[in-house]
This record gives C-alpha cells, sequence and structure tokens, in this order.
C-alpha cells in the first residue's frame, strides 16, 4: 500500500452510483448457527470458556456469522457479537471459538461498564484506555488458547497469537507476569509493528 | 498494487452502496476508511478495502467492482468466480503472477494460508530457521516461474509456497477464466513451520 493521493479511473465509481439496486446479502454464513453452536461446545468444556458462554446466555448476547477470509470477529456497538468464519471452517473451529470467547469479552467489558474510549477524549487517556482493553483481550485470548491446548491438544490457536505478534504476552502469561509485566510487552510490541509497518 | 485512500464523501457513497440494511452497524462512515486499487489482471474492476477503526481489533472487508454491482471477497472460489466471470480478466506473462497471489490472499485454503515465496528474504521466520534449513533454503530456492502454454492455452507457474506450515516447490495451473489448480507439490524443507514453537511458546509432548 502506498500514501499517494493519485487516485484511480474515476469512471468506474461514477458509473457505480445511481444504480439503485440494493445489494443481496452477501455477508451471512450458510452455516452460521452451526459454527456458533460448535464453538460454543468447545468453549464450554474448559474453565474460561464455559463462563464466557454463560455471560453470553445470560445477557442474552446477539451473535452473527459472517463469510470471509481471516477469523477475527467484530462488536461494532460495543453489545453485538460479529463473528468472521472461512467458508470452510471446520479444521479451525478451535480457533473460531477462541474468537468468540474475545468477542464476548469485549462485550462483557461493556457490560461491566469498561466502555470504548471516544476520539474526543484527551489523548493519554484513549491511549490508556485502548491499551487496557486490548491487554485483556489480549489476556483472555492467552487463557483461552492454553485451555483449548490443555483439554483438546490443539496446537492453530497457539500458531495463531503467534501469527498475530502476541508470543511474548503469551509466555509472560505463562509464567505468571504481573500486569505492568504484560503491558510493558504489549507497548514493545506495538511499538514494533509500528516500526515495521514504517520501513 | 497500489492502493489509495478515497475521500470522505466517496467513502460515504461506497459503504452506503455495500452496507446491508440488516447488517448497517458494521461500518460506520465515521470511523471508516475506504482504499481503492486497479489491479493490473482486470481490465475494469477496482478492489475496495474498507476498515472500521471504532473496534478492537480493528476490521476490514474486501470488495470488487465491476462498476455496476460490488462483490463481496468472502474468502471463498465462488466470490472469485462472479467477479472473473463479470470481468474482463487480463491473463498475461506480467499479470498472471499478481492475479495468483490475489488469489492466495483472497480464497480461505482449509489447511491454512498459501502464499507464495516471491522473495526469500520476505519469509517472516527465515532468520529463525536454523542455520542448516536456511542454507538449504537458500541452495533451492528459484524465485516464481510464469510459462505460457499455446497448446492448452494455460499458464503453468512453477513458484516456491508457504502452504499450511510446510515450504513447497509448487507446479500451479492457472487458465484464462482465472481457475488455479495446484499441480504438484514437493518439500522445500523437511519439516514443519509451527509459529508457536518457532517462538518457544510452548513443546507440544
Amino acid at each position: 500500500m502506498t500514501g499517494s493521493n493519485e487516485m484511480p479511473p474515476e469512471n468506474l465509481l461514477i458509473n457505480e452510483f445511481g444504480a439503485g439496486s440494493t445489494p443481496p446479502d452477501p455477508y451471512k454464513h450458510d452455516q452460521d448457527e452451526q459454527i456458533l453452536g460448535e464453538a460454543k461446545d468447545m468453549l464450554r468444556e474448559i474453565t474460561e470458556g464455559k463462563r464466557l458462554v454463560g455471560v453470553m446466555e445470560r445477557y442474552n448476547i446477539p451473535a452473527h456469522v459472517i463469510k470471509g477470509k481471516e477469523i477475527t470477529y467484530n462488536n461494532p456497538d460495543e453489545k453485538t457479537i460479529y463473528l468472521i468464519a472461512p467458508p470452510k471452517y471446520q479444521k479451525a473451529i478451535a480457533i473460531l471459538a477462541m474468537a468468540l470467547a474475545c468477542a464476548i469479552r469485549d462485550v462483557e467489558q461493556y457490560i461491566v461498564g469498561f466502555r470504548r474510549p471516544s476520539p474526543d477524549d484527551d489523548p493519554a487517556d484513549f491511549a490508556q484506555m485502548t491499551l487496557s482493553k486490548s491487554l485483556d483481550i489480549i489476556t483472555t485470548m492467552c487463557k483461552i488458547a492454553d485451555e483449548l491446548h490443555e483439554k483438546f491438544g490443539v496446537t492453530n490457536v497457539l500458531d495463531t497469537i503467534a501469527e498475530l505478534g502476541h508470543g511474548d504476552i503469551y509466555r509472560a502469561y505463562k509464567s505468571e507476569a504481573g500486569y505492568e509485566q504484560l503491558s510493558d510487552l504489549f507497548v514493545q510490541g506495538e511499538l514494533s509493528a509500528l516500526e515495521d509497518g514504517d520501513t | 498494487m497500489d492502493w489509495h485512500r478515497l475521500d470522505t464523501e466517496k467513502t460515504q457513497k461506497i459503504i452506503d452502496r455495500v452496507r446491508n440494511a440488516g447488517d448497517s452497524m458494521l461500518f460506520s462512515p465515521e470511523h471508516s476508511e475506504v482504499k481503492c486499487a486497479k489491479p493490473p489482471f482486470y481490465k475494469d474492476v477496482l478492489l475496495y478495502k474498507i476498515t472500521n477503526f471504532s473496534s478492537l481489533p480493528t476490521f476490514s472487508m474486501d470488495f470488487a467492482s465491476d462498476g455496476e454491482k460490488f462483490f463481496y471477497l468472502d474468502g471463498s472460489e465462488q466470490s472469485l468466480a462472479q467477479i472473473n466471470k463479470a470481468s474482463a480478466l487480463n491473463l498475461t506473462q506480467e499479470t498472471v503472477l499478481p492475479y495468483l497471489n490475489f488469489y492466495f490472499k483472497n480464497i480461505s485454503h482449509e489447511d491454512g494460508d498459501i502464499y507464495l515465496i516471491e522473495k526469500l528474504e520476505s519469509l517472516p521466520f527465515i532468520n529463525s530457521l536454523a542455520p542448516e534449513q536456511k542454507s538449504a533454503l537458500e541452495r533451492h530456492y528459484r524465485p516464481p516461474h510464469a510459462v505460457y502454454k499455446e497448446e492448452s492455452g494455460h499458464f503453468d507457474i512453477t513458484s516456491p509456497v508457504f502452504y499450511g506450515g510446510i515450504l513447497m516447490l509448487s507446479k500451479i495451473i492457472v487458465d484464462m477464466e482465472g481457475h488455479v489448480h495446484i499441480k504438484e507439490q514437493e518439500m522445500l524443507l523437511k519439516s514443519t513451520i509451527q509459529p508457536h514453537l518457532m517462538e518457544g511458546m510452548t513443546e507440544i509432548e
């Protein structure tokens, strides 16, 4: 990607608008209920997963599954979960369970009053809140991955943590590091990612 | 491909165009950005990447548009086939490798992502390999190579790929409709790369 301001041919954009047709729903995963069911069943088998599924059920948190190549989640209004799952999800169900757990934890933050920062907040407050919320989610991810690995012997969840660049945090979590050490590692990781992105 | 950020007005229009009535909350124009690129292998298609920065983690969706319709790249073969059917795919000696990269980047594979290794130094874990693994890889590495076969009307591509944690030398067929078929594979390294083990996160008993 570049930061260039040069635009691609305009006519393709101009021709598009005014078509007036409503696009079909291309997002919903055709196995959405099955995916949510399997992911929840897997989480119910581990301690933290069971607690989080309990939160989901107690607060009746709505969840949708949409198709996408990369497994992730999005909680656009802080209360509704969108889990993104690949078309063929079966071999990745543990990663989907981990993503669902993180999404539930994200909503749980909202439930206990730990809201997302507003762009209008003081920049230092914004950064602090973003760090705290992100680290909390990453710690949840480490906990879930560890429990899934212990229970089912799956390793793809650990690979995912490493690929996301949180391997150091996982190691620190495993060695029972405190919040300060975890947050130092998180900040260090973010700075490294920023430097890598600049090169 | 060069990606260009759209201005506020076009961002709003693109988001209005692609958001589904039932899922309208996925993208908010005020917290999202839209980037656009012109791929060399399509004559009349632009790619759009919409990123919502208001959620943690940030969230992106990719689309292709022929100027009439928007196609969501959902990781399936069908989504790409729709685009290739609707658009004039322009596969040449120069565009077939960028197309193959685009294909692997946007199509989900059950056993994990597939990456073309265009440069050895771009391998994220190259410096984490054992010295003998690294030198074996350097000895055997050849950059991707495409040949057009007149008689069968397709490209034969030989390329190192990273697939399911394994470095392979793959022979791949790309036909003029954009279908991709992996014909043969042989291992370049006689071991599986497991990122969590490379980082020493935990040993599997």
